[in-house]
């Protein structure tokens, strides 16, 4: 029975034409950056490297590599593609109340809890439908338009360089963790979903909560760092980033495969997937006793 | 086939359903009438288990909704209210949804033949976006019956019919229930179809039953009213159901 | 006994009379004499940098140079931030200058090697160069430690270890010292994924930094196509 019900929540997202807007609008804003960073690429990496002209011979042109540029899309998966995300899973339940066909579904004898699992693993394949497309651009787009090197990744305080035979696992690591990233946007939204009506309260919700506790998350206020951000998981949705930090000897040489500190990554993904798992028992359960009138 | 007893439905201090008891018999067509606001829908809607009950049993095929929901909603076919469908799927593609639901596989010939009697086999494949209401409400029909339920419920089915379709829908009805031994509960506005169709009618007003009788006795019994004289025609259903409800 | 202090007096005597005589011009003119034998080289390396900032990997690169002052190092297969004043490997650039003066400093100790120190003033307020001090091994004509501050740059410390090419005045092993700014950007610019690992203080202000040229084989005075340098 879940099977066929997450048949069917595949089709009726996949054949419906908002769908793929979703596509072409991630297809779009990754082609948009890619052409700013052709154009201004080696100004935007002045901006990171200002300071150190002086003293270093800063190979602009070899920094400005397709790796880079995939890092820099990346970003994307902080804001823009939440709001994506939120789109298809903030209307499962509540665009369905809102167009009426919520009473034909929760009048089938499918359970209502495996009616809402079966959404839920639909926005979850999305997800990672989604990103496949993203990497497709972002990584092979990328890499056809800029070419091959080592990465240069930049933190506030420091600076990572990895050699190009060590990168693409980290990114197939870190497309894996946005998806994780990922499907707790949906779980949020798919959560507001159960509480409303109409569509567009669920998914301008959830981009509005997104959008919040990231301005929190970088305005770096002490009373914000230490009670809210260590929880928060918009702070933890950047774990991603975590596998392009790596490890160095006492001697100052990258060890090739390492990863900065590996357990906060780990205890990044339980927190997301901790919190997926909460929002979804939290939409089951308040489903599952939810009169339909609408 | 269905038995409700005591079926109780508050939202907060409002009531809407007050201790309703009726049975319908397997094979027969059951008119279910009231106003506007007297509680029919809400009553659907907790026999679809859309709505919890506050308080009552609901048993269908001798089984308690509450305990075996899936085994009793994979034997009934329903239309609540405006039917509403998605908009950018065709009338096949419905189908092959609704059998899904139900735990079976698609079968287009079937299908085909489903959208035939309704009408809908040449704008099987449109998107009904582009259908009529009455297209829709056929749709909402053919959907209701892809399953092959034992019983129907059916919620102002004649909606937006023009007179053909809903004479089609009358003799629809009547078919599945002489020739296919299906039960049909039918809750409409239209009281000169229920009293075409329906072997029995439960009758309720703010919530409560008022009256649930055999056609035959409804009949009997308005004949017995004094109806004052009126310059048109009225219908001995209407009449007495205008006279139950209008207290 | 007496035999032995007599010897001994002997010998300081004669340390003293050498350093005593060193001139530095000539000891330097020495020093250019040998580096000179070399007009060109093409050398494999690994550079590994040690800055505080900076997580760099092994580099394989290749270190070109042509005479007189024409040095560069390439990273063939990757990235490495190479510091400015790595050209300054190229001693010609100190003892190429034309208009200078060199005045002996002592002596020092450097890796077990009698070092004599020697101070170097361009004349020309136009050379980058603003100073230099350079250890120099009197008995192979070989700089082994130098000083050089710049303009332009900074001032960086050099050091090196001779070995294999010792005949042609060029070394197995550089290590380079520089001072380096602060590296810090904008809040909130990079996304930062706070990984506890940035919560270790990292010391403000500027700092030192430090790589290392591990050089494998050179090709001398092959020929190197000016190209490379531009």
């Amino acid at each position: 029975m879940f099977a066929s019900i997450l048949y069917t929540e595949l089709f009726k997202i996949f054949r419906r034409p908002r769908t793929y807007i979703s596509f072409g609008a991630i297809a779009v804003i990754v082609l948009l950056v890619q052409f700013a960073l052709r154009v201004n690429g080696t100004e935007f990496i002045r901006f990171f490297t200002d300071s150190q002209a002086d003293t270093f011979e800063i190979p602009e042109s070899q920094i400005l590599n397709g790796y880079f540029v995939c890092v820099a899309i990346l970003h994307l998966i902080l804001i823009h593609v939440p709001l994506l995300i939120a789109l298809i899973a903030g209307d499962m339940i509540a665009g369905e109340a809102q167009t009426g066909t919520l009473r034909m579904l929760a009048a089938q004898p499918a359970s209502r809890t495996t009616l809402l699992l079966a959404k839920f693993s639909a926005s979850t394949i999305y997800v990672i439908l989604l990103l496949l497309w993203m990497a497709l651009f972002a990584l092979g787009g990328s890499l056809l338009l800029f070419g091959q090197e080592d990465l240069v990744v930049f933190r506030e305080t420091d600076l990572h360089i990895i050699s190009q035979q060590d990168v693409i696992w980290r990114f197939v690591a870190a497309f894996i963790y946005a998806a994780l990233a990922l499907t707790m946007i949906a779980a949020l939204a798919l959560l507001l979903s159960v509480f409303a009506e109409n569509a567009l309260g669920p998914i301008v919700a959830t981009v509005c909560i997104v959008i919040v506790f990231t301005i929190l998350q970088q305005l770096k206020v002490p009373v914000f760092e230490q009670t809210i951000n260590p929880w928060s998981f918009t702070t933890h949705m950047l774990g991603w980033k975590g596998f392009f930090y790596v490890e160095k000897t006492s001697e100052g040489v990258t060890i090739n495969g390492s990863i900065e500190n590996p357990i906060a990554l780990v205890k990044s993904g339980a927190i997301l997937i901790g919190y997926t798992v909460l929002f979804v028992f939290i939409a089951e359960r308040v489903y599952r006793k939810k009169d339909i009138l609408c | 086939m269905l038995s409700v007893r005591g079926l109780t439905k508050q939202f907060g201090e409002f009531t809407a359903v007050n201790d309703l008891s009726f049975n319908v018999d397997q094979g027969q067509v059951y008119g279910f009438l009231g106003q506007n606001g007297a509680g029919k829908s809400t009553t659907i809607r907790m026999l679809l288990s859309l709505i919890r009950p506050t308080a009552g049993e609901i048993n269908f095929f001798g089984q308690s909704l509450f305990t075996h929901r899936k085994e009793i909603l994979s034997q009934i076919g329903a239309i609540v209210e405006k039917p509403d469908l998605y908009k950018y799927l065709s009338a096949m593609e419905h189908l092959n949804l609704f059998a899904r639901f139900g735990g079976h596989r698609p079968d287009q010939k079937k299908h085909l033949l489903l959208l035939e009697k309704v009408g809908l086999a040449q704008r099987a494949h449109s998107r009904v976006g582009t259908y009529s209401q009455g297209m829709r409400q056929r749709l909402a029909l053919a959907c209701a019956l892809v399953n092959d339920p034992s019983l129907l419920i059916l919620d102002e089915p004649t909606n937006g019919l023009d007179p053909q379709g809903i004479a089609d829908m009358r003799q629809l009805i009547r078919s599945l229930c002489k020739e296919q031994g299906k039960t049909v509960l039918v809750s409409s506005h239209l009281l000169s179809e229920i009293e075409m169709i329906a072997d029995r009618v439960l009758i309720i007003h703010k919530g409560k039953k008022v009256a649930e009788e055999s056609m035959q006795s409804l009949t009997e019994k308005a004949g017995q009213l004094k109806l004052q004289a009126l310059p048109e025609k009225r219908y001995v259903l209407e009449a007495y159901f205008l006279s139950l409800t209008s207290q | 006994m007496l035999r032995l202090v007599w010897i001994s007096l002997f010998i300081l005597c004669s340390n003293w009379a050498i350093s005593a005589s060193i001139d530095p011009a000539t000891l330097l003119a020495g020093v250019k004499k040998k580096y000179d034998l070399v007009r060109d080289y093409t050398a494999s390396a690994q550079l590994k940098t040690n800055v505080l900032f900076i997580k760099a990997p092994l580099s394989q690169v290749t270190v070109y140079y042509k005479r007189p002052d024409q040095l560069k190092i390439k990273n063939q297969k990757g990235i490495s931030f190479v510091p400015k004043g790595t050209v300054n490997i190229n001693l010609n650039n100190v003892l190429g200058l034309r208009n200078f003066e060199a005045i002996a400093a002592g002596t020092a100790l450097i890796d077990g090697i009698n070092c004599e120190i020697i101070k170097i003033f361009p004349l020309n307020d136009e050379e980058d160069i603003t100073r230099a001090t350079l250890y120099v091994d009197p008995a192979r004509l070989l700089v082994v430690k130098s000083i050089i501050s710049t303009r332009e740059s900074g001032t960086y410390q050099i050091s090196m270890q001779y070995g294999a090419y010792v005949s042609w005045g060029l070394p197995d092993r550089v290590w380079v010292e520089f001072n380096t700014r602060e590296f810090k950007l904008p809040k909130g610019t990079t996304l930062d994924y706070n990984n506890g690992a940035t919560n270790v203080t990292t010391p403000k202000g500027p700092q030192k930094g430090k790589v290392e040229i591990l050089y494998r084989s050179y090709k001398i005075n092959q020929g190197v196509s000016d190209e490379i340098f531009r």
